[in-house]
């Protein structure tokens, strides 16, 4: 008996290794690499033998790599401001009002976030253009929300769902406005809700390359992504793979940041006490 | 002044028709408590007057005021739930000021009267608390004092007793009939609780449900706590009300004179009871009813056997099911104290005609002779 508990133990822990390594791994060898230089680079190393830090200095100096960074912050948190909003408002009006036609509503929004970004690519490139948005960053919010609305609209509507209708009345019977229902009643509930989607579209608009390399021309406009896959080394015939590891390094310290601050606020049971649970 | 006044009310859900015809006045500092089985619209009418609903048909009048389009929070109305619905995110003070804060009133005037509604609940200890730190009898007074500080023309309380245990339940019972006195606002009290609703109310109405609400519209009866008792309207009414339920036996008219009829049982004996029954022909089939608690009183007219099926000693009393010659179903006994019978003893009853309750062919009662406020001078 206890040699068998002491084994499922041990293979429980391997199988946790071996995840953790199979999702870290390649993150650690970028870092890795980011200190390599010249020809050490295509050498295989585990751990790094010098801490080289030229081609951090190279990212930022051979381009305007801070731009970069600088543009898909101010992005991001636009998408991710908008996104939040819109979902709110529209998963009120999803989740807690009956009106005719709200399922297949939802299920058009879904069906958005299935088609292939290359699908909508050329359609969307007009769309821009027609709004004069072509090579500027509204022209990214705007079209990065196609794939950020659709899931925000869908996880909050299923919370805002999931919140008690008594609440609801009672804020009417307070003499709340839906408005006042929505940003000082339901919003405090929704928080971990919100945190996490908000984390995703972050995440997603960080990440995002094919709309920001088209939709974008000028290396000072461009987002980080683009960026990175742009760089180019000393000589056309060059990869300055030490440059791309440090930049990528750079740009997803950010993210991780961001998901280990707001871990906190991803809390649940936050709706305890308000109704007979 | 808040007096209700409801005039030919419906509601309608898609095609469900679930209020039909209501014609209810409340009077000011009322007590009135919406009674009835599950599913025959209680809460729904509460919610009419609430304004949680749109009332389909009929008008709606509140102080005076046509208030059919009134939104709620200008109806002067504030409701409790059953679940509590506190906020959960504001603190007890938060929950009682949230209304009035949105409402614009100032600052001193919230303190005082947040305050005021925490020493009426013995909650001033606990403003700070959060919703998820209190018990579930102090979240129910969270929610009574949300409604008090708005200091409403109405309150509106639907089922707030049914969460809680039956201690908590008994003694917040005795909270709220005295906050009714002290406050001396009209309230509208929804249960499914027929103690709650012989306890606390002036005025009770009790709903139909199913088929009667399209025969009858949706009000069965309205009145205090013991006419429904003593003079039920029909035979759903002295069915409803009282506990355990009133016996319904089958039979026949054979006399009546104005002042007592007398009814033939499906044994064949015969039966007097003080009941005007001479608006019908006799030889008619009709229902008569008494409760369990009634079989030993005064003025007995005739006595039966009934051989014990079951016996139920509850301490004060015992309950007693008892089957009859010549009727199927089984016939309810309760005597006082300890009486002692087991299963197949005979026991003897008899059928007191002052206490008798007569149902005509489509179950409406016939007038009793003997009014209540007499028959309760022979009872106590």
């Amino acid at each position: 008996m206890q040699e068998i508990k002491i084994l499922k133990k041990v293979g429980l822990f391997f199988l946790v290794l071996l995840l953790v390594i199979f999702s870290v791994f390649p993150f650690y060898y970028a870092i890795v690499t980011s200190f390599k230089s010249g020809s050490a680079l295509f050498k295989v190393d585990y751990y790094p033998k010098v801490l080289d830090f030229s081609n951090y200095v190279s990212a930022f100096t051979e381009q305007p790599f801070h731009l970069n960074i600088f543009n898909s912050v101010i992005v991001a948190v636009a998408v991710v401001v908008l996104s939040l909003f819109l979902g709110v408002t529209a998963s009120f009006a999803l989740g807690r009002v009956k009106f005719r036609g709200r399922g297949l509503l939802l299920l058009t929004i879904l069906a958005v976030s299935m088609f292939p970004q290359v699908a909508v690519l050329s359609g969307m490139f007009e769309l821009i253009r027609w709004m004069g948005l072509y090579n500027s960053l509204p022209g990214l919010m705007i079209t990065y929300m196609i794939f950020t609305l659709p899931f925000t609209v869908w996880v909050l509507t299923t919370f805002m769902r999931d919140l008690p209708k008594e609440l609801e009345e009672a804020s009417i019977m307070d003499g709340a406005s839906p408005w006042v229902i929505i940003t000082k009643v339901f919003m405090p509930l929704l928080w971990p809700a919100l945190v996490t989607t908000g984390l995703l579209a972050f995440i997603a608009a960080w990440n995002e390359f094919l709309f920001a390399l088209t939709f974008i021309l000028q290396n000072e406009t461009r987002t980080v992504p683009v960026a990175i896959a742009s760089m180019g080394g000393a000589s056309e015939f060059e990869l300055p793979w030490g440059s791309i590891m440090a930049g990528s390094v750079v740009v997803t310290i950010p993210v991780v940041a961001l998901v280990l601050i707001f871990q906190r606020r991803i809390v649940s049971g936050l709706t305890a006490g308000a109704v007979k649970g | 002044m808040s007096e209700i006044r409801m005039r030919g009310v419906y509601k309608q859900f898609g095609k469900e028709r679930i209020i039909e015809n209501v014609n209810l006045d409340i009077e000011d500092g009322e007590f009135v408590v919406f009674v009835g089985p599950s599913g025959c619209g209680k809460s729904t009418l509460l919610r009419l007057v609430a304004g949680l609903e749109d009332i389909t048909k009929g008008d709606l009048h509140i102080g005076g005021k046509r208030v059919n389009n009134l939104p709620p929070p200008e109806r002067g109305v504030a409701m409790v739930f059953q679940s509590y619905a506190l906020y959960p995110h504001m603190t007890v003070y938060e929950n009682m000021a949230f209304g009035l804060r949105l409402a614009k009133t100032d600052t001193q005037t919230i303190d005082e009267r947040v305050r005021k509604a925490g020493d009426i609940l013995q909650l001033d200890q606990l403003l700070t608390r959060l919703p998820k730190e209190l018990s579930g009898g102090q979240r129910q007074r969270v929610a009574i004092g949300r409604a008090i500080v708005r200091e409403p023309g109405v309150f509106l309380f639907d089922e707030p007793l049914s969460n809680l245990d039956a201690a908590l339940r008994v003694q917040t019972r005795i909270e709220i009939a005295k906050l009714h006195s002290d406050l001396g606002a009209s309230m509208i009290y929804v249960t499914h609780d027929q103690v709650e609703a012989m306890t606390l109310a002036n005025k009770i109405v009790l709903l139909n449900a199913g088929e009667a609400v399209i025969k009858d519209g949706s009000v069965a009866q309205v009145g205090s706590p013991l006419e429904l008792y003593h003079q039920p309207c029909n035979k759903f009414v002295a069915g409803f009300i009282g506990s355990p339920k009133m016996n319904f036996i089958d039979g026949e008219l054979v006399s009546s004179d104005g002042s007592k009829s007398t009814i033939k049982l499906p044994d064949g004996s015969q039966v007097e009871a003080s009941v005007d029954a001479s608006a019908a022909q006799p030889g008619m089939k009709v229902t008569l009813g008494i409760r369990p608690e009634h079989f030993d009183q005064q003025g007995a007219s005739s006595t039966a056997k009934g051989k014990v099926a079951y016996a139920e000693h509850l301490g004060e009393a015992s309950l007693f099911y008892l089957e009859l010659a010549g009727s199927n179903e089984l016939l309810t006994l309760r005597k006082e104290g300890d009486v002692l019978a087991n299963r197949g003893d005979m026991i003897e009853i008899s059928i007191p005609r002052d206490y008798c309750h007569l149902f005509n062919d489509s179950d409406r009662a016939f007038p009793r002779t003997v009014t209540y406020e007499q028959e309760m001078l022979t009872t106590v």
